[in-house]
């Protein structure tokens, strides 16, 4: 009889134990998750999503300075534009591409980073070809220069 | 986890698209050669006249008259065109028998035949573009002369007219002479 006890007793014991141990491991596995979840939301919130939104940024700049530098071409007036263009090229394009290259260090992919410096690089060659049409369609006389007028609407047509 | 995977799928799309949108505007393929800005005002009376829609499709045949230079700066020209959807072939016209051409170019070199040329080539639907043609009296649509060393052109309408051509506004803007 009191055999029959005591190996009960050790019974409930080894649950207890298997019970606790396994509450043990499952606080320590969350507590990990939650840890890393936290590291992931952290980055997302600090370095995803700020680049998403600077990329699309980006994307939109990239956009708006082939449709200034066109209509450079084909509307000769449209001083507003003119302005935009230039403004795009000496302060907005410097300060994407600054706050880009910042969150750049912190992405892990290293093909990301690398194809975004070719990115950058073909974006400066634009702005090069698109200052040179800037340069080369200042008055008048210009816009009624036929090598002129045609040299820079090729240019923006390919 | 599967937000990663969705912001790093929308990453790389977008990286690509920016790359795509930046890709520099080819570099201009003139080189201030005379022929090559003389070519490169063909190529862009392509975009201003109207051929009749019988004349206007398939390849787009340019016919050089004459000893030009201007021929190896167009296929210069056309090989950095790759984008175009349209084929264009530079034809040398000689005594035999001709390929219909959307377009002539008639070298200085036969002014003092080009009526005879025009009588030949200048058939409906075709271009005819002359050189340094003092008095452009006769049926060439399009004269390029050089004045204060700079390359212009003549559009005589109504050689456009007999050819059946039309020309953008756009086009007689720049003219120097529109008759």
């Amino acid at each position: 009889m009191k055999n029959k006890s005591y190996k009960i007793d050790l019974e409930i014991y080894i649950v207890f134990v298997l019970v606790i141990g396994i509450s043990v491991f499952n606080a320590i596995y969350s507590s990990i998750n939650i840890s890393k979840n936290q590291e992931y939301t952290a980055k997302i919130m600090t370095v995803d999503i700020p680049s998403l939104q600077t990329l699309e940024n980006m994307n939109l700049l990239v956009t708006r300075s082939k449709m200034y530098t066109t209509n450079w071409v084909y509307l000769q007036s449209n001083r507003d534009e003119k302005e935009k263009l230039r403004t795009l090229h000496s302060i907005e394009y410097p300060q994407l591409k600054g706050t880009l290259l910042g969150l750049m260090s912190e992405w892990k992919d290293k093909d990301d980073v690398d194809t975004m410096k070719q990115v950058f690089a073909e974006f400066d060659k634009l702005i090069i070809t698109q200052k040179h049409i800037m340069g080369t369609l200042v008055s008048f006389d210009d816009y009624e220069d036929p090598v002129k007028r045609f040299a820079s609407e090729e240019l923006v047509e390919n | 986890m599967f937000n990663r995977i969705v912001i790093a799928a929308r990453f790389k799309s977008l990286i690509v698209m920016i790359w795509l949108m930046a890709t520099a505007f080819r570099i201009g393929y003139t080189d201030g050669n005379e022929y090559s800005i003389k070519a490169m005002f063909l190529l862009n009376f392509m975009k201003y006249v109207e051929w009749p829609a019988e004349n206007n499709q398939g390849t787009f045949r340019i016919g050089v008259v004459g000893d030009s230079e201007i021929s190896e700066s167009l296929l210069q020209m056309i090989a950095q065109k790759q984008g175009d959807s349209r084929r264009i072939e530079v034809v040398k016209l000689g005594s035999g028998n001709q390929p219909y051409c959307q377009m002539v170019f008639v070298s200085h070199t036969e002014n003092s035949r080009v009526d005879e040329w025009i009588k030949k080539l200048g058939a409906k639907g075709v271009l005819i573009v002359t050189e340094d043609l003092k008095l452009n009296t006769g049926s060439a649509a399009i004269n390029l002369i050089t004045v204060d060393n700079k390359i212009r052109f003549e559009i005589n309408q109504s050689a456009l007219r007999v050819s059946n051509l039309k020309v953008s506004s756009r086009l007689t803007e720049l003219a120097i002479n529109v008759r």
